[in-house]
């Protein structure tokens, strides 16, 4: 197992005017090899949840086990947790610093004190994982790239860490369909060849459909649901009541079962719900009369 | 469509193109990609709904910049309201064609939401009770008015855009640009947005030009641009536009999903109309094309 979350809480400005139960009696199990989506309306809990992960807010009350790291302990290896959970915020081409793509990436694992053969093969390795070309790159200022590029560049010094859970906040935020398509290319990539474990948070719901294997709802603190896609978007109902989004298939799917017709859940690309209706066409299926 | 509408914004032939020294030395394969506009000509008319859709970098939002005079033209010229944008009468320009922006943090300019509506008009020299006026009315066409004594920091992205929105309105202006105003915000946030903008456009017969990457907020526009390499190279309403689905795809963007399943259904043997933006009318749709069978 993954991660285990057993009945987590937090609270923020306890005990004042401001005070704000962020998450409630929270528990879930993510499994190795699960690319787990989380979504949520603004302000649900979800942001708070995924800082947890590294550490990056500390834990008030429940259990957290991260590969096996207890972080309920007074005493925290925090360097084997970071190096474990690799963290991608929102935007994260703002975090880029270096004079050099080179050293941007080399920089966590320098912090790790490798010694200088392993710090140039991880630059190369997250360069080439995330499809930077090493020689054009490696000697330019971050800042020459391409907002596409500096996002992969800032996703490459997460990866040059190695981690086995990798936590990515919005990763496809302000970028235009070209680039989110390749973003979610490069994330997949990395789920089936280096990182075993994703938790991505996300408020596009085709998104999710397509790529998670599993979604948590987060909803005023608590966790709702966790489930595959298919059968979550099911729920079209309870998930609008949330402020939440269907797919748009989802909702296709869901009317033409309301008329009667059978289309299984998980028609949750283009490619399968033709398939299945061309299928259906071609058998003689017939709508139920409203 | 408009056919009377009243020509406001004249795009003649323009060109602007970002001159990076660093860029010179670059490889000729990059020198072939325009980075900025290409003689664009373009005419916008009085209480249009104009959206304008691109890949990044393909010069949206240096167009949208050339329309109110923040980039002067290098060659041609953009006339709004009959003033030149590169000339003395910027500033008559500035006043009637507003902007928003992206990023919603980068907008607010005081620590509480009437005094940052305020500030265009004050600026302005706009005598102080037509101020409070015109800080109540922006408000509320924006439905924030429960907001006005509040500060912008503990607000959602949707709400800060309305309050951008609002300190536009307040300067009174007859064209409001959206340079990807809801490219930052969550589902919830660009509808209030989107929204916001369309009922401006409809009751107080604004002028919008959107600019986005998101084909479905579109669907809703009166006519839509589509940009590729600094040109215009797509014009037409949005069912002349998602009807060419290859074309689409050719210059970066995607079609609404419910356009892209039409088309896959009617390559498969289905006769339905591209032209459906709407879940449950495509539903009927291919329920009766099912049962004719």
């Amino acid at each position: 197992m993954s991660i285990v979350i057993k009945d987590l809480n937090f609270v923020y400005n306890p005990k004042s005017a401001f005070e704000k139960h962020a998450l409630i009696d929270v528990s879930l199990t993510v499994e190795e090899g699960e690319f787990l989506a989380v979504i949520g309306h603004t302000g649900s809990g979800k942001s708070t949840f995924v800082q947890h992960l590294n550490g990056l807010v500390k834990l008030q009350s429940g259990t957290l086990i991260v590969d096996g790291i207890d972080l309920s302990q007074k005493k925290i290896d925090y360097k084997k947790l970071r190096g474990t959970v690799g963290m991608v915020f929102q935007y994260p081409e703002y975090q880029l610093f270096a004079d050099t793509v080179y050293n941007d990436v080399a920089f966590g694992p320098k912090n790790l004190k490798l010694p200088q053969e392993e710090i140039d093969e991880r630059v190369r390795e997250a360069l080439a994982l995330v499809g930077m070309d090493f020689e054009y790159v490696s000697q330019k200022s971050p800042f020459e790239l391409s907002g596409g590029e500096k996002r992969r560049v800032a996703i490459a010094g997460v990866i040059a860490m190695r981690p086995k859970i990798l936590v990515l906040d919005e990763p496809t935020a302000g970028l235009d369909p070209q680039g989110k398509k390749e973003i979610l290319d490069l994330v997949t990539k990395l789920w089936k060849t280096s990182t075993p474990t994703i938790v991505m948070i996300s408020h596009d719901m085709n998104e999710v459909a397509k790529y998670a294997t599993r979604v948590a709802v987060f909803d005023m603190g608590r966790v709702v649901y966790a489930e595959p896609p298919q059968k979550l978007f099911e729920r079209q109902d309870e998930l609008i009541k949330m402020g939440l989004d269907v797919p748009t298939l989802a909702k296709l799917r869901n009317y033409l079962v309301s008329r009667g017709v059978d289309v299984p859940s998980d028609c949750l690309t283009v490619d399968k719900m033709a398939e299945i209706l061309a299928k259906l066409k071609n058998g003689g299926e017939v709508c139920s009369e409203t | 469509m408009l056919e009377n509408a009243k020509e406001i914004i004249k795009v003649d032939d323009v060109t602007y193109i970002y001159r990076n020294s660093s860029d010179e030395e670059e490889n000729a394969s990059a020198a072939k990609q325009v980075n900025g506009v290409k003689g664009v000509s373009l005419s916008i008319y009085e209480g249009e709904f104009l959206a304008i859709v691109g890949h990044n970098g393909s010069g949206k939002s240096t167009l949208a910049k050339l329309l109110n005079g923040l980039l002067a033209p290098q060659q041609g010229k953009v006339e709004a309201f009959g003033f030149d944008t590169s000339g003395k009468d910027v500033y008559e320009v500035l006043r009637r064609v507003g902007m928003v922006f992206q990023n919603p943090d980068n907008q607010m300019v005081a620590s509480i939401v009437e005094d940052d509506v305020a500030f265009g008009p004050e600026n302005l020299g706009v005598p102080q009770p037509e101020i409070v006026e015109r800080v109540k009315w922006a408000l509320s066409a924006v439905k924030m008015s429960d907001y006005a004594d509040k500060t912008p920091t503990r607000m959602s992205g949707g709400q800060k855009q309305r309050v951008a929105i609002a300190g536009v309105l307040a300067l009174k202006p007859r064209v409001i640009v959206l340079d990807e105003s809801t490219a930052m915000l969550d589902p919830q946030g660009r509808k209030e947005v989107i929204d916001t903008v369309m009922r401006l456009n409809k009751e107080e017969n604004m002028t919008i030009v959107l600019i986005t990457h998101f084909m479905d907020e579109v669907i809703m526009a009166d006519r839509v641009i589509a940009m590729d390499g600094g040109r215009i190279v797509m014009s037409g309403t949005p069912k002349e536009i998602f009807s060419q689905e290859d074309r689409i795809k050719e210059i970066g963007l995607d079609l609404p999903v419910i356009s892209t399943l039409a088309h896959a259904l009617n390559k498969r043997g289905f006769a339905l109309d591209t032209d459906i933006f709407d879940v449950e009318e495509l539903g009927e749709e291919i329920c009766q094309s099912l049962s004719k069978t």
